[in-house]
């Protein structure tokens, strides 16, 4: 493995937050609930990154090994914080085109489904956010999370009927 | 086909993963309880689907992780400086002993067994040494006693 130095680490680290940063921006954002959380660990996550180049096989792609890194790093700072992510209703999603009582549907119908994720155990949270928010391939989550193909697919098709019920379960509450 | 594929196919199906053999979708056509399980996991799929968002990473997170990376090898030099600083004097002291010996029984011992004596003559004399106005003379004379021990230190220490 080549070391790397000065501007070819730039051109890495640059290469590698243009090619990963928003979808692991929107993963941690969607893991964590809170922007400022979610932006703090991605750039830790490319500190890491950078400081442990010479660590990182180039010729094998980076998404799963810095979703990794980020992981890590999540679960460390939730395990020191030891509270439970809430989502707030977020802005990003509502298209400006909808009406008033439309983005207030939508944020309702959001801030919902935030609410089911987070009560999903993390195994079957995080394939889901893996693949639906940051588009992963079933073998790069099962990179990612250091896991046969299989237990992949059994995880995101567990977690996905779970989602949806605990979302039924949401919606009648929050109706009653 | 005649047994029902596993659901877990179709799922690969809807995720774009692999695509639904003839013989899969021959088998759709008259099983309606596939039909019902394909559906159910578009269901559950574009429901996890919401889940996905605009956001984007603000732009200067490049140039912020640079500086951080640049005061990180700061704070590790400044570290590295320390150790290699710590090292010499422990080397200086396992060269020579002496020195290690010197500094702890004779600079020290010396000067707080003075200030000790001072202490102790002042009780004796029975002066109102904790009236503020005895401190600031004490220590001008604790300075200007260590200076002098400091100044007529005997050749051999």
């Amino acid at each position: 493995m080549r070391e790397l130095r000065g501007d070819n680490r730039e051109n890495v680290l640059g290469q590698m937050v243009k090619e990963y940063g928003d979808s692991l921006f929107r993963f941690m954002l969607r893991n964590v609930g809170d922007r400022h959380l979610a932006e703090d660990i991605v750039q830790e996550t490319f500190l890491r990154a950078l400081l442990n180049l010479h660590r990182y096989d180039q010729n094998r792609p980076a998404g799963p090994w810095l979703f990794r890194i980020a992981l890590n790093l999540c679960r460390s700072r939730q395990k020191r914080q030891r509270e439970t992510p809430v989502a707030p209703p977020d802005m990003d999603k509502v298209s400006p085109a909808a009406g008033p009582e439309n983005i207030l549907l939508e944020r309702e119908q959001e801030r919902e489904l935030m609410q089911a994720l987070q009560a999903l155990p993390e195994m079957y949270r995080v394939p889901l956010l893996l693949k639906h928010v940051s588009g992963l391939s079933y073998a790069e989550i099962s990179e990612t999370l250091n896991l046969n193909l299989s237990l992949v697919k059994n995880r995101l098709y567990r977690g996905r009927i779970m989602l949806r019920k605990v979302y039924q379960k949401v919606r009648r509450e929050n109706d009653e | 086909m005649n047994s029902c594929p596993d659901p877990l196919l179709w799922q690969e199906h809807i995720d774009g993963e692999k695509t639904a053999t003839p013989e899969m979708l021959a088998h759709l056509e008259h099983c309606q309880s596939c039909r019902a399980i394909l559906a159910d996991l578009r269901e559950a799929a574009s429901l996890a689907d919401g889940l996905a968002l605009e956001a984007s990473l603000p732009g200067d997170l490049t140039g912020r992780i640079l500086a951080a990376a640049a005061r990180k090898r700061v704070v590790s030099s400044g570290m590295l400086a320390a150790a290699i600083f710590i090292l010499l004097i422990l080397a200086t002291l396992l060269l020579d002993p002496a020195v290690f010996a010197w500094l702890f029984t004779v600079v020290l011992t010396r000067r707080v067994a003075w200030i000790i004596d001072v202490f102790l003559k002042m009780l004796q004399l029975r002066q109102a040494f904790l009236a503020p106005w005895w401190w600031g003379p004490a220590l001008v004379l604790a300075v200007v006693s260590i200076y002098l021990l400091n100044k007529f230190q005997p050749a051999e220490e």
